[in-house]
């Protein structure tokens, strides 16, 4: 440990002066991440997160929108920037400061625990109530999968907060020490100060000094891994050698750009890869789980068939995406008992109800491909590739004619009731 | 490639990421019948554990980054 008082260099031979003086290096700064006060619609959340990433903030307001409607997490990520993301010129958030107010100052260095622990239970709760609205299919569709995607980014931004996880952010005391020399000896606006020489106590075990991260070309290099073995087995699937579907095609690639993220963890760094990864991911699961039957071109809305005559209830009746009612109900029934009419209807995605008419026998053929299937007189069941062949017999016990219903949803919910 | 100290947002999404692509694939192309009410759950409970520790650990280089910082001062002044 040196003794080196604060006097004037010239009269300190030997000291590390000799060096031309070169100005402090202003350290790289990284803004803090602050909702705007200028360029804002609502709280200013996507003015200041694009601004923090470096996107135009109508990209980050579009994104917001889009995810808003798909499943509502857009809803949800914007309140929680609103209340973790201090304003601008401030240095808490809604909720730092509300906590503040209500704990001492001892209390609040367990703050990341303390909102680590009811994020994740929200979560839970919020899934549980998903549980019990619908089956996973319906889960997925709606977006839930955005949602533990958010409730992740919630928990990382949580931990990464102020530089709290990983290495001391740039401008740290020991990167400013390092890339300026400038705890070492004299130098630049401060020619005359010669600050000692620091040495760690004895009882407290160092730190290790920031290092800037060189280049990393582990991204570059899985992203080509990813689309040579992405290329290697379109090739075997086109040229016949193997049978692989496209979706597994993506899902190997989305697991190569996983485990060169987690390489990442300890070696180099990938993160932009997730650029491509939560896209890539959002699509396969989605591929993954649209049934092979899901027929497009039929058209998006709410339909309701409510066909009187035997004619009309022929017709073949279908929606690509919606929510969709076949009221058989108002069915006039054929005079002739032995009569059998053919009904047939089809939802791609969404929710389907069938009425059933109590004047007539039904042989019914549900089929659902993901999601929830309900009759009448049966218990609801859920899943994947679900189908209930059954015959309804009408309500009277006189002779009845027949409709023969087959009824059949991709995604979504059917619930086959009767008038 | 040089080691660096464990970066948390590369582990967890990166588990994430795998996690989809092996779901994906077990679900479709395997009789493993994987059954979301189960795996979901579990991805959310791991999720908060990663946090969890995640916090723990910050929680810990931060206040040794303190002390460094107070004996700094105390040397320095």
């Amino acid at each position: 440990m040196s003794e080196h008082p604060n006097q004037d260099p010239d009269e300190q031979p030997g000291t590390t002066t000799t060096a031309p003086p070169t100005p402090p290096q202003q350290p790289r700064l990284r803004a803090p991440l602050r909702r705007s006060r200028h360029d804002k619609v609502l709280a200013g959340v996507a003015a200041g997160f694009g601004r923090w990433i470096g996107v135009d903030p109508v990209v980050v307001r579009v994104v917001l929108v889009v995810l808003a409607i798909f499943g509502g997490s857009g809803i949800l990520l914007y309140g929680i920037g609103w209340l973790f993301i201090p304003l601008e010129g401030e240095q808490q958030s809604e909720v730092e400061q509300f906590i503040d107010r209500h704990r001492s100052k001892d209390e609040r260095a367990k703050f990341p625990l303390l909102l680590i622990i009811p994020a994740v239970i929200i979560g839970i709760i919020v899934l549980g109530s998903l549980v019990s609205a619908g089956p996973w299919g319906g889960w997925w569709s709606s977006g839930g999968w955005l949602l533990l995607l958010a409730s992740g980014g919630i928990v990382i931004w949580l931990m990464t907060r102020d530089g709290l996880v990983g290495p001391p952010k740039a401008g740290s005391w020991t990167d400013e020490a390092q890339s300026t020399g400038f705890a070492h000896g004299g130098s630049g606006d401060y020619p005359s100060y010669v600050a000692p020489e620091y040495q760690p106590p004895a009882d407290v075990p160092p730190v290790q000094p920031y290092e800037q991260r060189p280049r990393s070309y582990l991204g570059a290099a899985t992203l080509s891994v990813a689309i040579i073995v992405v290329g290697a087995l379109s090739a075997l699937s086109l040229a016949d050698v193997a049978s692989i579907e496209p979706v597994a095609i993506m899902a190997v690639g989305l697991g190569v750009l996983g485990l060169g993220l987690l390489v990442g963890t300890f070696f180099g760094r990938a993160l932009w890869l997730l650029l491509l990864a939560i896209p890539l991911a959002l699509i396969t699961a989605i591929a993954a789980m649209v049934p092979s039957n899901l027929s497009l071109g039929d058209g998006i809305g709410e339909r309701t068939w409510r066909p009187v005559s035997v004619a009309q209830a022929t017709v073949p009746y279908r929606l690509t995406l919606g929510s969709a009612t076949l009221d058989l109900s108002r069915l006039q029934a054929p005079t002739d008992a032995s009569a059998v009419i053919a009904v047939s209807a089809y939802l791609g995605v969404g929710e389907l109800r069938v009425i059933l008419p109590a004047d007539m026998n039904v042989e019914l053929d549900a089929s659902v491909g993901m999601g929830e299937l309900s009759v009448v007189g049966f218990p609801t069941i859920d899943g994947k590739d679900n189908r209930l062949v059954t015959t309804i017999p009408a309500v009277s016990e006189q002779p009845a004619p027949t409709i023969h219903l087959v009824s059949t949803l991709s995604i979504g919910s059917m619930e086959v009731s009767r008038a | 490639m040089r080691k660096h100290p464990a970066d948390f947002t590369s582990l967890i999404f990166g588990l994430l990421v795998v996690g989809t692509a092996v779901c994906v694939l077990l679900y479709g192309y395997t009789d493993v019948n994987v059954d979301w009410r189960i795996v979901v759950p579990i991805a959310f409970v791991a999720l908060g554990v990663l946090g969890l520790l995640g916090s723990i650990i910050a929680q810990r280089r931060s206040s040794r980054r303190a002390q460094v910082d107070q004996a700094s001062a105390e040397v320095s002044s």
